[in-house]
């Protein structure tokens, strides 16, 4: 039986010496000769292998882990990567800190009046729709254009556990009415209380308060749903010289969530209204002036007169004008609105250290946004070294057989 | 207070005491490299030099090597092939250089590792080219199977079983030849 007859099994009988064929005898010959090296040789191994360093491998199993140099670049870049996220998350986390402070320090409403020289009309709606008048209450002044001032709408309080630093604040943040013109001044505050109980006890205490200040109510509206949630509006008046003793006393019914205060200036309305009676009275004292003329005729007396009559009138208007602007200088208007309904507190504000990880994660996300992109735009490069790497491989056993087949 | 915590040395050493010295690796394995080397070369004088090359580049190398890739044996003789491809491109650099000058520079002189053997088998092993041979030696004389030997070559297991057969039937058929002769 000749070579290529037989198959790898054969093969590998014959490799364990079970052939009788002339090959089988011929590696048996073969596996029997011993070549041996040289007693020279050896003794030259044996000195080269005595220099061996006394150092132990460099790379040794860990809990069944052996370190590699690809594994320590990998790390060494991961190390690399965190390194430098984490101080510039910690440096725009401390940027980032500074500007929420100051935002939150914005919360507050500001508490200087800010009064406009020139008139301009409020910046910003009634709150709510104009309340019809209580029966108990007296008519509200009269409403009148002019001077304007808005101040800024209060954000809600980022946190209502202390009342009295709330009442602190609420005292600060209720301007100052001017006590040299006259102005017509008008507050919203938004309060939150517990419960139905709370919510009687603050309206008829708003309604008490009113009336110890000298003021008078003019709408309540006062509404419960269900068991728990409730809700009440009022609309008082209360003398301006009064007004932030009323502010700070309502403010102490609960807690704020909202507050804002507007400012009008009326007193140019004022004088013009007073110069316009002026010129009025004026014109009134010569026509009388031209009447007492005995030499005039009914055809000339008849126009003055009725001119008399016109300018009085218009007298009279200007004088109930000018008395109904200044009344309404002389009581600012409150809307108080009470709610038992909890309100949307705030997330509270994040940790500096909690900042600095979540940018910190977001830079290593850029970081590997920007990995993947090289990884993508390099990916052809990539894969031709990869294939070059194998064709080199490929050519450098290639050549090695070639040279065996040569020697 | 008797006991007594083990010093960084002590440590190191205990660390490393499943891993074998490279003086008891040379020891046990020079004989299977300087085979391998011989049937490769065909002479005795160079398988001595490529053995102590061998020797000399495995010590180097020898905090690298991972017993998870493959045994030492077959570790050494992968450092063994490279070292004698290293010679033949080398031997073959010189002989181009010699015909290009005609240089008359006497060449070494050879000794037969083989010369004990068989007429008929020394000279059918002395026909087969160092690729046949090598496989051989692998696989016959090293008795390594054939993984090992694939590894050694740097080549599938499939492809070794096919150079093996090659070189199995070359020989076959110089032998029966150098017999009918």
């Amino acid at each position: 039986m000749r070579w290529s007859d037989r198959n790898e099994d054969n093969l590998e009988a014959l490799l364990r010496g079970n052939g009788d064929t002339k090959l089988g005898a011929a590696l048996t010959e073969l596996r029997e000769h011993k070549t041996e090296p040289s007693n020279e040789l050896r003794e030259r191994i044996r000195e080269l292998a005595a220099g061996e360093p006394e150092s132990e491998p460099r790379r040794r199993a860990v809990f069944g882990y052996r370190p590699s140099l690809a594994h320590a670049g990998a790390l060494a870049a991961a190390v690399l990567l965190i390194a430098v996220a984490i101080p510039i998350a910690t440096m725009r986390g401390g940027g980032s800190s500074e500007a929420s402070d100051a935002s939150s320090s914005g919360a507050v409403v500001n508490p200087d009046a800010r009064v406009v020289g020139e008139p301009q009309p409020p910046t910003r709606p009634p709150a709510a729709p104009p309340p019809p008048p209580m029966a108990f209450a007296p008519p509200p002044p009269g409403e009148g254009g002019g001077g304007g001032y808005a101040a800024p709408k209060a954000k809600p309080m980022p946190k209502a556990a202390l009342r009295s630093a709330e009442r602190a604040r609420a005292d600060a943040a209720a301007p100052l009415p001017s006590t040299t013109r006259a102005q017509d001044y008008s507050a919203d505050i938004k309060l939150h209380v517990g419960d139905h109980d709370e919510l009687s006890d603050a309206v008829q205490s708003a309604i008490r308060t009113t009336r110890q200040l000298g003021g008078y109510v003019t709408y309540v509206d006062y509404d419960t749903k269900g068991k728990e949630d409730g809700a009440a509006t009022l609309a008082v008046r209360v003398p301006v010289g009064r007004v932030q003793t009323a502010v700070a006393r309502f403010s102490q019914l609960g807690t704020i969530l909202e507050q804002q205060t507007d400012i009008v200036d009326l007193q140019g309305r004022i004088d013009r209204i007073t110069r316009d009676i002026q010129q009025r009275r004026d014109r009134i004292a010569k026509l009388e002036a031209e009447l007492k003329d005995p030499t005039l005729t009914d055809a000339e007396r008849n126009p003055l007169e009725a001119r008399l009559v016109q300018a009085k009138r218009g007298l009279a208007n200007a004088q109930k004008s000018r008395a109904g602007v200044i009344r309404q200088s002389r009581y600012a208007k409150l809307e108080l609105a009470f709610t038992t309904e909890k309100r949307n507190e705030p997330a509270p504000p994040p940790s500096d250290l909690r900042k600095t990880l979540d940018d910190a994660l977001g830079i290593l996300g850029a970081e590997l946004g920007v990995l993947l992109y090289v990884l993508i735009a390099g990916a052809p490069f990539i894969a031709l070294a990869i294939l070059a790497w194998f064709a080199a491989r490929a050519a450098r056993r290639a050549s090695g057989r070639r040279v065996l087949e040569r020697a | 207070m008797n006991a007594v915590t083990p010093s960084w040395s002590v440590t190191r050493r205990r660390l490393g005491a499943d891993r074998r010295s490279f003086a008891s690796v040379a020891e046990e394995h020079l004989d299977d490299v300087y085979r391998f080397l011989v049937y490769l070369t065909k002479d005795v004088h160079t398988a001595d030099d490529l053995t102590s090359e061998t020797f000399a580049r495995a010590l180097t190398s020898w905090h690298r090597f991972d017993e998870r890739r493959g045994s030492v044996r077959t570790w050494l003789c992968q450092i063994a092939r490279s070292t004698a491809l290293d010679h033949f491109r080398s031997e073959e650099r010189r002989r181009k250089r010699e015909r290009a000058y005609a240089t008359t520079e006497p060449v070494s002189e050879q000794r037969d590792p083989f010369a004990a053997l068989s007429p008929a088998l020394h000279r059918a092993l002395g026909e087969l080219s160092a690729a046949d041979r090598e496989v051989i030696a692998l696989r016959v004389i090293l008795e390594l199977d054939g993984e090992a030997a694939a590894r050694v070559m740097g080549i599938g297991r499939t492809a070794c079983a096919m150079r093996l057969g090659r070189a199995l039937k070359k020989l076959e058929e110089k032998v029966e030849i150098d017999a009918l002769v």
